[in-house]
């Protein structure tokens, strides 16, 4: 599979009520401290916009944002320039920038106590219509790669994809896997495994 | 790998394809290193692509200066980082969208930007972060759906406005909507509206009295008038020029009473002429039109006007384009009906008060959806097409205080619409209210920013929606305005309450500020400019706004305006109150003043680029040799190819378009026709000698000659392709080196006409 835009969402499961401008900060100290991988460039503000990219810290390579997508509150991060290697390695380093990025978050000073990711309650997104449409194709190559990721990951096979139906939005999974005992850190541990 | 270009092969329209492809073979010789960075900005600008704040690779981080180490070196345009994420503006004439338009700007906001589509004050929408190679992607697929990024940017004609109810507004004196539409298709990429100093700014309105047009504040701005001649009824327009916000505020001037219908577009063409051939092109601060009709005054504009007008060599196209407005409709998707006695839910009563205009039409009336900040996430932008498509079909519009219109809702579904705005945000009882302030990107974006009007916008919208339901009537219908900088793109100047960023030095540290500026008139299109009164710290503004309106509430005479309140009070009187609110502690006790809105980096302004919003000057032969070497660049692809017919062919109109560039340098009219184009060369070039070279004399002329008398009986080879194109590009080199002797000389002829 082609795909290259892929993008990445960690819910929360606390922190919902943590006001969105209050990120505003941390993610300049970010980009102060260089504390990313990637070339971070600057901070935007969607606060004003209803379930949307939220807090933006956008990038070279991607995109984060405290995003709230869907009503949903997460961590998104989306790729926006070619990797190297081949999709499932694609997929790999990019759930990898966004598992990084949670830990990260979770120890600010700020969010103390007072925010985490849930790491079992994902969605992954094409971010391309043209190599990744919302078709049955598409959905079938780009699933085969998630679940073999995702399997990585949790150490089960029992996470259950929902994919998105309204096949204008982008081709996503809605991802659960209750049974998995991982939290971000362990997450991390076994992608690098 | 599949592309954009292939899928969408032969959806296109035939000639804007082939202005995307030129534009994608110019970025081709640009990461070649074969177009000069002031070229290239200004070619990206004139396909919409501008520069975003940091994209000279550097950034002040509030602590220090940090390099942005993007991967290659490569710029695209002065001091402009390849790399850098920009901006990407589309235009939307008269700010008029159907269902699957917005469907596809929504795509194009998740895949290319933030998953934000942002509606400007100009009726247009932008996409922020985008990178520029994604630009010829996201242009096709515009192009796809009938939208267009030419000319959005740079210094040319830019979207062309008009009152979002024409058609439907109650006091009009028609619909205005297809004279706006004729202008900007006459206009986009015409040969006289390319070579100006500066941008140029059209606007129309229906009537003299409401704000829609904000026609005084344009460059040109036509008033729709009718007029009785021989016992028919008339069209024309009312027409007024040289206005225009910026640094320096003017209010246009009247030109004529009455032009009529059949002539708006002659006459913007003799105007694009004038322009483009006087006025000032090396000073970007003063070379708007209206510096060019101070200079020489309306009447001496007006004879060079007329006189160009009278020599404008004829264009069926002046008449046809307009002939059918008359009959120009729009069709409601449903049949009228009446709000029947449906329940109304919560907080339907407002927003029916303040976001529903009831159309002349009976049964039918007009929606505003208010977008805070003219932002709408990619799911909302979906859903307001699905909300078309059952409503209104493809009436929908934006308007320049950056929100959306969805025109000829019958009156009977207004209910539910209501209630499928709200579910995605979208309910907000804000429209035309002191709520809906509006602000141009500022510092989160522009390059020429101060202060962050955005971040002050979201803060007064929050300050002022939490109080809501208890704002006095007397200041309920303000408009606040706010614009990061001097250069008034957030329309500052025509607001009841505006602000622009500034900045002020306290104990030898930066602090954002905001003027203010009191008492503008949104109304009578624009009628009249605020009063500066001074500078106010940004993080004192909303007390700042709160003292201002009380004083108006307690202090107005009875039935006295805002505008009257001011001028009554005058600037000595309200200059105390700013001055009460221009505090600000020592850095050492507070530092809240000592950053700006929803940005903690302590203040600098040294993050200051050049701006964009005029881009480079570019002289027409710049264009029209840097045409010629990128159709000599597709020739040399085409022999590589092994297509030696179609190389042959491209190195000859290669050569064709350096001479024609030549050429226009005496001869603006030149035809676009090989043997005009060389004969005119000839005389004027070749047997003038103008063309020798010092030791080759006339021999690169002789190249185009021969393929041009050859041309009916060539025989095409593999190797005589290969000449050619060798030849071609002599030739070329030749026409720069032409150019640049007649600069040093000092001898650039006359253009006759
Ligand atoms: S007013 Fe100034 S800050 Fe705002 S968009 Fe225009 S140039 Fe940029």
């Amino acid at each position: 599979m082609e795909l290259q835009r892929i993008g990445f969402k960690v819910i929360c499961l606390e922190g919902e009520s943590i006001p969105l401008v209050d990120f505003i900060p941390v993610f300049h100290r970010w980009i102060q401290q260089r504390l990313t991988e990637t070339l971070l460039i600057d901070v935007a503000d969607y606060s004003h916009v209803n379930e949307g990219p939220g807090i933006l810290l956008a990038g070279h390579e991607g995109n984060f944002a405290v995003d709230e997508t869907g009503g949903r509150r997460g961590l998104a991060y989306y790729q926006k320039v070619n990797q190297e290697g081949g999709i499932s390695a694609r997929l790999a380093a990019i759930c990898r920038s966004v598992l990084a990025a949670c830990k990260r978050l979770e120890s600010e000073p700020e969010f103390a106590g007072k925010l985490a990711f849930n790491v079992r309650d994902l969605e992954v997104y094409s971010n391309d219509r043209l190599l990744g449409p919302n078709t049955a194709e598409a959905n079938e190559a780009l699933e085969a790669h998630v679940r073999e990721l995702l399997a990585r990951m949790y150490g089960n096979d029992s996470s259950s994809l929902r994919r998105e139906s309204d096949t204008r939005e982008r081709l996503q999974f809605s991802i659960k896997n209750d049974s998995a005992d991982v939290d971000v850190t362990k997450a991390l541990i076994n992608l690098a495994g | 790998m599949t592309t954009w270009k292939e899928k969408l092969e032969g959806s296109l329209p035939e000639d804007l394809a082939e202005e995307i492809d030129t534009y994608e073979t110019q970025m081709n010789l640009k990461r070649q290193g074969k177009i000069e960075d002031r070229i290239f900005g200004e070619t990206r600008l004139r396909r919409g692509v501008y520069g975003q704040r940091y994209d000279n690779g550097r950034r002040h981080d509030g602590v220090d200066w940090q390099t942005l180490q993007f991967p290659e070196e490569l710029t695209k345009g002065v001091e402009t980082v390849y790399d850098a994420p920009g901006m990407q503006r589309l235009k939307i004439p008269f700010g008029g969208l159907s269902a699957d338009q917005i469907d596809v700007l929504a795509d194009l906001a998740e895949e290319y930007s933030d998953a934000i589509s942002h509606i400007t004050t100009r009726q247009d929408f932008q996409f922020h972060f985008v990178h520029i190679d994604d630009t010829p992607s996201m242009h096709r697929r515009l192009a796809a759906c009938g939208i267009t990024t030419r000319e959005a940017c740079g210094n040319t004609v830019r979207n062309v406005t008009a009152c979002p109810l024409a058609g439907v507004c109650r006091d009009e004196t028609f619909d205005v909507t297809p004279y706006a539409d004729a202008q900007t298709k006459f206009l986009l990429g015409h040969p006289d509206a390319q070579d100006f100093g500066r941008k140029f700014k059209i606007a129309f309105s229906g009537c003299q009295q409401h704000a829609c047009g904000l026609t005084t504040m344009h460059d040109l701005g036509f008033i729709a008038r009718t007029r009785e001649v021989d016992g028919n009824v008339v069209r024309g327009f009312e027409t007024y020029v040289g206005g225009g916000l910026g640094a320096v505020p003017q209010k246009a001037k009247l030109y004529e009473e009455f032009v009529p219908a059949e002539e708006i577009l002659p006459l913007a063409q003799a105007m694009s002429r004038v322009f483009a051939r006087l006025g000032e092109k090396k000073n970007r601060a003063r070379a708007r039109v209206k510096f060019l009709i101070q200079k020489l005054g309306l009447d001496e504009f007006k004879r060079l006007v007329q006189e160009e007008r009278s020599i404008l060599p004829h264009d069926d196209r002046w008449v046809s384009m307009v002939a059918d407005a008359g009959d120009w409709t729009e069709t409601p998707l449903h049949d009228a009906a009446a709000l029947n006695g449906t329940a109304h839910p919560e907080g339907f009563d407002r927003w029916y008060e303040t976001n529903v205009y009831k159309q002349r039409q009976e049964g039918y009336a007009v929606v505003t959806v208010s977008c805070p900040l003219g932002d709408l996430t990619s799911r909302q932008m979906r859903r307001i097409a699905d909300l078309a498509r059952e409503y209104v079909g493809d009436n929908v519009r934006t308007t320049v205080e950056q929100n959306i219109l969805f025109r000829w809702v019958r009156e009977a579904d207004l209910v539910t619409l209501y209630q499928k705005l709200v579910q995605v945000g979208l309910g907000e009882a804000s429209a035309g209210t002191i709520v809906d302030v509006t602000a141009c990107p500022g510092t989160d974006t522009c390059k020429l920013g101060i202060a962050s009007s955005r971040g002050l916008a979201a803060e007064l919208r929050e300050h002022l929606a939490a109080k809501s339901h208890n704002i006095d009537e007397a200041i309920q219908s303000f408009r606040i305005k706010i614009s990061g900088c001097f250069n008034s793109c957030g329309q500052h100047h025509v607001s009841d309450i505006g602000f622009y960023g500034v900045s002020r030095k306290i104990g030898g540290t930066t602090v954002p500020h905001f003027q203010v500026v009191l008492g503008g008139k949104w109304q009578e299109n624009a009628g009249s400019y605020g009063l500066a009164i001074g500078a106010v710290p940004s993080k004192k503004i909303p007390q700042f706004l709160d003292a201002i309106t009380d004083q108006y509430i307690s202090d107005r005479e009875k039935g006295e305006s805002f505008q009257d309140y001011i001028a009554r009070v005058g600037k000595k009187e309200l200059k105390k109150l700013v001055n009460a609110h221009s505090d600000v502690p020592p850095y050492e006790e507070d530092r809240t003043c000592y950053s700006d809105w929803r940005d903690p980096r302590e203040f600098t302004i040294a993050d200051l680029g050049q701006g964009e919003c005029a881009g480079e000057v570019i002289e027409r032969i710049d264009f029209d040799l840097q045409a010629a070497e990128r159709v000599a660049f597709e020739a040399q692809c085409l022999l590589d190819d092994g297509d030696y017919t179609a190389a042959d062919q491209r190195a000859y109109q290669a050569m064709l378009e350096a001479a024609r560039g030549l050429v226009r340098l005496q001869y603006h009219d030149v035809a676009d026709d090989a043997a005009a184009i060389v004969s005119e060369f000839r005389s004027r070039f070749y047997d003038t000698e103008l063309f020798f070279d010092k030791f080759a004399g006339g021999k690169f002329a002789n190249y185009l000659f021969h393929r041009h008398e050859g041309d009916a009986e060539r025989d095409f080879s593999d190797e005589g392709a290969r000449h050619l194109v060798e030849e071609s590009q002599l030739f070329i080199e030749a026409a720069h080196a032409c150019h640049g002797r007649l600069l040093e000389q000092g001898v650039l002829p006359q253009i006759s006409v």
